[in-house]
């Protein structure tokens, strides 16, 4: 292991540890605690729309960015041909098939998202920690993976249930939006026994425990101080995001927790678009106003390709096929969604050097002034 | 061995009794029986759930030289994901009518995804 590491020059840090820390869930953990004791829930409806107006510029364009990635080069397209050829054949069938039958397929279709996207989150938390470990020199071997899996989906599976059994955030069926109801029936009519809550409350404590006290093993071994924190964030930020979302009911999830997941997901996909761009050279600093340049050009390719995905495509669909804008958007978004978690699983196995470097190195940005 | 075939024999022909059991109408045949059956909306969804399944299996049984194992194992593993989906939605008004269903349906759809996470990237 000590050979392994020497091997890999690594950064803890993918900018720096204030930029690190807001995107990767220590944003949500400010926010969130002051939504919850500050914002009463004529407000909070009110805010979550607000949330949900900045899925334009946040969660759309991040699906954006997963398709950017698979498909902008020949050399990843044809490293997985049948996720980027046949899934979306057998995707785009699902999705018509919902638009087609809206009482009855419609509703398993977005059922099966509700549990898969949490989930597909999990996986996300998981894999930005062990990232973390991998700059920190930390080792998530087996044991340490099994206790950071127990919290993490438990902690999702744990919320989940309470939003199952807390029907829209206990509040009363009259006063619960359309949009809202259009989601729930689907969500809902899931019936799991409470006892489930019990197992899993006690995986959720031991997991806790058991990965803390292992890595603090490996700082006493190390003899450091502390513990990297960025080892815990995406934990402690993915548990903050279930537990909050569960307290306010299924609109929250639909509009809070995508959010702060694809901040994180955008982050972590901008360092890997600019290493792959130009390379890992860990001498020499990329310049300011390339680094702008690619921004800029990557991020407003994404809002657009997102517009696209989730504005145009339900609209033409809404109107081919005379039903309400809302549902079009809601089914052809689980249609999109479900595609992404395929891509998801795929392009992180890339076998791109530069692409692989940017995980493990920080992306050194040379100051504006230093430009020539 | 001889007993265990007369056994197997005996019972093969006692599967199909209830089936025997139906009473058609005596003055409609049954070719017309069956075409008077229209599907409904179910039944044409999970047609195109085995149209599915049955082409791309097709296209892995036709293409099969020319395709990876990696692939091939891909291929499989779309007709698994259709046929899980369909299964859970043959099943979707159990969900709802007893703790036990949802907890199993919600447990097929747990391991539908840790499945799918393995797509395309076991060689």
């Amino acid at each position: 292991m000590t050979k392994q590491a020497a091997q890999f020059e690594t950064d803890p840090y993918f900018v720096g540890p204030v930029t690190d820390f807001l995107f990767i869930g220590g944003l949500s953990l400010l926010l969130f605690p002051l939504l919850y004791l500050f914002v009463d829930d004529a407000y909070l409806s009110t805010l979550l729309i607000g949330a949900f107006v900045v899925q334009f510029v946040i969660n759309f364009p991040h699906f954006s960015a997963t398709i950017f990635r698979l498909y902008h080069s020949r050399e990843n397209r044809m490293s997985f041909p049948v996720t980027a050829f046949v899934i979306p054949v057998i995707v785009l069938a699902m999705t018509l098939a919902a638009l087609f039958s809206l009482k009855l397929f419609a509703a398993v279709f977005i059922m099966i998202y509700f549990l898969w996207s949490p989930y597909h989150f999990s996986g996300q938390s998981s894999g930005v920690t062990m990232i973390y470990a991998r700059r920190n020199n930390y080792r998530i071997d087996k044991r340490e993976r099994i206790f950071l899996s127990g919290f993490i989906f438990s902690s999702f599976l744990i919320s989940f249930l309470w939003s199952l059994q807390n029907k829209y955030g206990g509040r009363d069926i009259d006063d619960v939006t359309a949009t809202e109801q259009l989601f729930g029936n689907s969500l809902y009519t899931l019936n799991v026994p409470d006892w489930v809550l019990i197992p899993l409350g006690i995986v959720i404590a031991i997991s806790a425990g058991m990965f803390f006290f292992l890595i603090a093993r490996q700082t006493i071994k190390k003899k450091e101080k502390y513990p990297p924190f960025m080892l815990f964030l995406p934990a402690i930020a993915h548990f903050v995001w279930f537990t909050f979302s569960s307290r306010f009911g299924v609109f929250a999830f639909i509009a809070l927790v995508p959010l702060f997941h694809s901040l994180q997901y955008l982050y972590i996909a901008w360092a890997v678009q600019l290493k792959e761009k130009y390379g890992t050279d860990a001498q020499q600093p990329l310049n300011h106003r390339k680094v702008r340049r690619e921004t800029l050009d990557w991020y407003f390719t994404n809002i657009v390709g997102g517009m696209v995905m989730f504005a145009v495509l339900p609209s033409v669909f809404s109107k081919v096929l005379d039903i309400p804008f809302l549902v079009s958007f809601f089914i052809i978004a689980t249609g999109f969604q479900i595609h992404h978690f395929f891509v998801d699983g795929v392009i992180w196995k890339l076998r791109n050097p530069n692409a692989l470097a940017a995980l493990t190195r920080r992306v050194d940005i040379a100051p504006a002034k230093d430009r020539s | 061995m001889k007993y265990l075939l007369k056994t197997t024999a005996a019972a093969l022909t006692l599967i199909p009794l209830p089936a025997l059991a139906v009473n058609y109408p005596q003055d409609v045949d049954q070719f017309s029986h069956i075409t008077d059956m229209p599907l409904n909306e179910r039944e044409i969804l999970l047609a195109a759930a085995f149209m599915m399944i049955a082409a791309v299996g097709l296209t892995s049984f036709v293409f099969a030289r020319h395709f990876s194992a990696r692939t091939l194992l891909a291929f499989i593993m779309i007709c698994v994901f259709v046929s899980i989906v369909a299964l859970i939605f043959i099943f979707s008004t159990a969900y709802g009518a007893s703790p036990v269903f949802g907890l199993v349906g919600m447990a097929a759809m747990l391991f539908l995804f840790k499945l799918m996470n393995q797509f395309e990237i076991k060689r």
